[in-house]
C-alpha cells in the first residue's frame, strides 16, 4: 500500500468523524507507520518508548507554541523542550493500550504530508512550520465543528501543557513552590532517598 | 510525628502480598471468597468477610503503591495512580474520567470528602423499590463507617480556595456547610490527590485492606480479573491474568481462583466489564446500562489576594443551595465545591495554550476554581451512559450529555461565576474552550446565556462513577438485588458504586462504605451459616 492511499484512507476516517479510538482498522495504520505502540528501536538515539522521530519533531515545533516560547524566551531552552518530550513519551507509556493506539492514529495523521496538510493547514514539515501556522492549526482544531478535531486539540494541548507545567523544573513559572522542605524532611520516603 | 509505611511493616509480619507479575508459574487458588477490586466497595467487604473468619483473596488490577511511594509530585502520581494513566475519558472524549487504579482504588487518590447519602436520594431509592435503604435502616451503617474511618466535619478553618466558596455564599445568602473528611491526624498539606504521604487519609489502602490482611486475607496485585466461568446458575471459577503496571499490557501468567462466593467490586466501569467479558446471564440487557458520573463543570477566578489553591485540605466547604431546588426529580441540581489547583492539573484543564496559558499560569497563586457536580439519573431525560467492551476487552463508557444536563450545566456555570464575583474576583472565565475572561458578572452572564453549549467545548470532568449494575428487586430493571446479590447467579455479588440506581448527589465514598458494610455483614452471616 502506498503512502498516498494510506493517507487518503486516514483522511477519510477522520472526515467521517471516526474517533481516534475506534480502530478496528488500525492494524493497517500500525503496519504502515510501523512505530506507534511499539517500543523505540534500541539504536534509536532518543530512546523513546512510544514516539517516533516524526512525532518528536511535531512536539519540538508545537510544544514551543503551547508553552509559548515567545513568552518565556530566555527560560525555554532546546534541552528543556527535549526533557518535556521525554516526559510526554513517558506519560503516553502509562496510557492504556487502547489510548496509546488513539495517540498513534493521531500522530500518523500529523506526520504524513497529505493528511497533515489537509487537516492542519500546515503543509511544510514540522521543523519548518512557522508559529503562526501552528497557532492557526490549534485554533482551527479547537473551534472546529468536527468533534474529532476538538478531541485532538484537547489531547495535544492537555498533554503538552500538563507535562510542561507539572515538571518540578517549571514549578516556579506558575508560582508554585512545591511541597515545603520541612515536610519532606519529616517524611521517610524522602529521607530514605537521601540515605540512598 | 513519624510516618511508617504500613505495607513494609505489614510484610514483615507475614501479610500475604503477591505481585502477579513476579510469579514464576501459573497457579490455581482456592478460597471461601474472592473479591475483585480493593476500592471503597472491595476494601470494606474484604475486612468484614475476613474478620468473620472466612478466607479471602483480593484481586487488584492496579499496583501496590503505599506512603513510601507518594512523593507529592503530580507527574509522578497521575500516570501511576489513575486509570489509563490519567487518559481515561468517555467514548467521545467529552468527559475526562478521574478514577484510581491502585490498591485502595479511588479512595487512595480522592480528596477525602465524605458525605452520608442524602436523605432525598435514599427516599428516592426506596420509592424505586430498593429494600434496606431507608434513612432509618442506613443510619447505623453510616455511623459504623464514620467511626471506622475517622469521618468528621473538618475542624480547621478552610484554606483560602474554599474560603472563596464560603464568602461567595455568605454574600449572596446561599447556604454553605463544612465538609466531613475521612482523616486522622491530617497535616493539612493538600496532596490527597497524589496519594496521602502521611497515611492520615483513611483510605482503603491504610484501613480495611490492611485490616483484611491482618486477618489472613491475601492480596494479589497487578492482576486483572478477566472472566468468570459459570456452570448452570453457579460461578465455577475466576480466570485472572497478570498485567504490566506501566503499559497495562497483559502478561502470560494466569491464575485461576475457585471460591465459594465471588464479589465484584471493580467500580462502575470495571464491574460491568467483568460481567460483560464473562458473558454473564443478562436476559434483560441491563449490564453496563445507566452509568452516572456527576458530570462536573468549573469556573476559574483571578482573586485580588493570594489564594495558593494548592495548599491545605483540598475540599472543606460545599454548597447545596442548588442541589435540590427543583425537587428530587425535577431539573438537575448541582453541588458546589472547589478543586485544588496544582500546576499540572491546572494547565491540563484550563484549555488555553501559548501566551494566554503562560499568563494564566503565572497567576496560579491567585486562582480560585469552583466546580459543580451535576446530580444525574433522577429524571427520565438523564438515563446515564453505557459501558461497552473495546476489541481488547477493556471497558469504554459512552455517556451522552442530554439537553436536560446541558440546562443544569449552564445554570451551574452562571451560579459559579456569580459566586466568584460576589467573593471579590477580579476576573472570571468559564472552563470552556472559547470563554474569555470577564471583569463583570453581567458580561459573563450575557456570554453564557447566548452560548450554545457543546460537548468538547465545555470542559467536563468526572471523579464519581456510579451505576451500570443497578440494584433493584425487579430483575427486568436491575442486575443485582438490594443485597448486592446477582439476580441469576447464586454465588455472585456486586458490591460497589456500580449498583447505585442513580447518582448520589454528593461525593459518593461514604455511600459506598455504608452500603458495602451492610451487604458484606449480611453476606458473612449467610456464608458462615451455610
Amino acid at each position: 500500500m502506498t503512502d498516498l492511499t494510506q493517507s487518503r484512507r486516514q483522511f477519510l476516517r477522520l472526515s467521517l468523524l471516526t474517533p481516534f479510538a475506534i480502530s478496528a482498522s488500525s492494524a493497517y495504520l500500525n503496519g504502515c507507520a510501523a512505530t506507534t505502540s511499539q517500543p523505540a528501536k534500541p539504536d534509536s538515539p532518543a530512546q523513546y518508548y512510544f514516539l517516533d522521530e516524526e512525532a518528536a519533531d511535531f512536539w519540538r515545533a508545537v510544544l514551543a507554541v503551547i508553552v509559548s516560547r515567545e513568552f518565556h524566551p530566555s527560560t525555554l531552552s532546546n534541552e528543556e523542550i527535549e526533557r518535556s518530550i521525554a516526559r510526554i513519551d513517558d506519560g503516553i507509556r502509562h496510557f492504556s493500550p487502547a489510548n496509546r493506539e488513539k495517540m498513534g492514529d493521531l500522530f500518523n495523521i500529523l506526520s504524513i504530508t497529505l493528511t497533515r496538510g489537509l487537516t492542519t493547514g500546515v503543509w511544510r514539515s514540522w521543523p519548518n512550520a512557522d508559529n503562526d501556522d501552528i497557532r492557526a492549526f490549534l485554533d482551527s482544531w479547537r473551534d472546529s465543528s468536527f468533534q474529532t478535531f476538538n478531541q485532538g486539540f484537547i489531547a495535544l494541548v492537555q498533554l503538552g501543557a500538563l507535562t510542561y507545567y507539572g515538571a518540578s523544573e517549571n514549578w516556579a513559572k506558575s508560582g508554585y513552590p512545591g511541597p515545603p522542605q520541612a515536610l519532606k524532611d519529616a517524611l521517610p520516603q524522602f529521607n530514605q532517598e537521601v540515605a540512598g | 510525628m513519624s510516618v511508617q509505611d504500613i505495607y513494609t511493616s505489614g510484610a514483615s509480619t507475614g501479610w500475604n502480598l503477591v505481585d502477579a507479575t513476579r510469579l514464576l508459574q501459573d497457579q490455581v487458588l482456592e478460597t471461601d471468597v474472592v473479591i475483585i477490586g480493593t476500592g471503597a466497595g472491595g476494601g470494606t467487604t474484604a475486612e468484614i468477610l475476613a474478620s468473620s473468619g472466612l478466607s479471602v483473596i483480593m484481586v487488584e488490577e492496579g499496583k501496590l503503591h503505599s506512603s513510601k511511594d507518594f512523593k507529592m509530585d503530580e507527574l509522578d502520581a497521575y500516570p501511576k495512580l489513575y486509570q489509563e494513566g490519567m487518559s481515561r475519558a468517555t467514548a467521545d472524549g467529552g468527559i475526562s474520567i478521574m478514577q484510581g487504579r491502585t490498591v485502595g482504588g479511588s479512595t487512595t487518590v480522592n480528596w477525602t470528602s465524605s458525605f452520608r447519602t442524602p436523605e432525598a436520594t435514599l427516599n428516592h431509592w426506596t420509592k424505586l423499590g430498593l429494600k434496606g435503604f431507608t434513612v432509618e435502616s442506613m443510619r447505623p451503617w453510616f455511623e459504623n463507617r464514620e467511626q471506622r474511618l475517622g469521618i468528621e466535619p473538618w475542624a480547621v478553618p478552610p484554606n483560602p480556595n474554599n474560603q472563596v466558596l464560603k464568602t461567595g455564599c455568605e454574600t449572596l445568602g446561599w447556604s454553605w456547610h463544612v465538609i466531613p473528611r475521612n482523616v486522622r491526624g491530617c497535616w493539612n498539606i493538600g496532596y490527597c490527590g497524589m496519594g496521602c504521604p502521611t497515611n492520615a487519609k483513611q483510605s482503603m489502602l491504610v484501613t480495611t485492606v490492611p485490616g483484611a490482611l491482618s486477618k489472613g486475607a491475601s492480596l494479589y496485585y497487578n492482576l486483572r480479573a478477566n472472566r468468570l466461568n459459570f456452570q448452570g446458575t453457579s460461578t465455577r471459577n475466576l480466570q485472572c491474568q497478570a498485567i504490566d503496571p506501566v503499559t497495562q499490557e497483559l502478561l502470560p501468567r494466569n491464575i485461576e481462583i475457585r471460591a465459594r462466593h465471588y464479589v465484584i467490586s471493580a467500580s462502575a466501569i470495571g464491574s460491568p466489564a467483568v460481567l460483560l467479558r464473562s458473558e454473564t446471564p443478562d436476559p434483560y440487557k441491563r449490564i453496563g446500562k445507566r452509568t452516572f458520573l456527576h458530570p462536573v463543570n468549573a469556573s476559574l477566578a483571578i482573586m485580588p489576594d493570594k489564594i495558593e489553591p494548592f495548599k491545605g485540605a483540598p475540599q472543606s466547604i460545599y454548597s447545596d443551595e442548588f442541589n435540590w431546588r427543583d425537587g428530587v426529580t425535577g431539573e438537575a441540581g448541582f453541588k458546589m465545591e472547589v478543586p485544588p489547583m496544582f500546576p499540572a492539573l491546572s494547565a491540563g484543564i484550563i484549555g488555553e495554550y501559548g501566551e494566554q496559558l503562560a499568563q494564566t499560569m503565572s497567576q496560579l497563586p491567585h486562582i480560585n476554581a469552583v466546580l459543580s457536580l451535576i446530580r444525574d439519573g433522577f429524571h427520565e431525560d438523564s438515563y446515564g451512559g453505557e459501558v461497552r467492551l473495546r476489541n481488547d476487552g477493556t471497558p469504554e463508557l459512552d455517556y451522552p450529555v442530554t439537553d436536560y444536563l446541558w440546562r443544569a450545566l449552564k445554570e451551574a456555570y452562571l451560579r459559579m461565576a456569580e459566586l466568584q464575583f460576589a467573593a471579590g474576583a477580579k476576573k472570571v472565565k468559564f472552563l470552556h474552550n472559547q470563554s474569555p475572561y470577564f471583569s463583570r458578572y453581567s458580561d459573563a452572564k450575557q456570554w453564557m446565556e447566548n452560548k450554545e453549549l457543546k460537548i468538547l467545548q465545555s470542559r467536563l470532568f468526572t471523579a464519581h462513577q456510579m451505576g451500570g449494575c443497578s440494584m433493584g428487586e425487579d430483575p427486568s430493571e436491575s442486575v443485582v438485588n438490594s443485597d448486592g446479590r446477582h439476580h441469576h447467579i447464586d454465588n455472585l455479588s456486586v458490591i460497589d458504586a456500580s449498583t447505585f440506581p442513580t447518582s448520589i448527589g454528593a461525593n459518593p465514598q461514604l455511600s459506598i462504605y455504608a452500603m458495602a458494610a451492610r451487604q458484606a455483614t449480611q453476606l458473612a452471616q449467610n456464608l458462615n451459616s451455610a
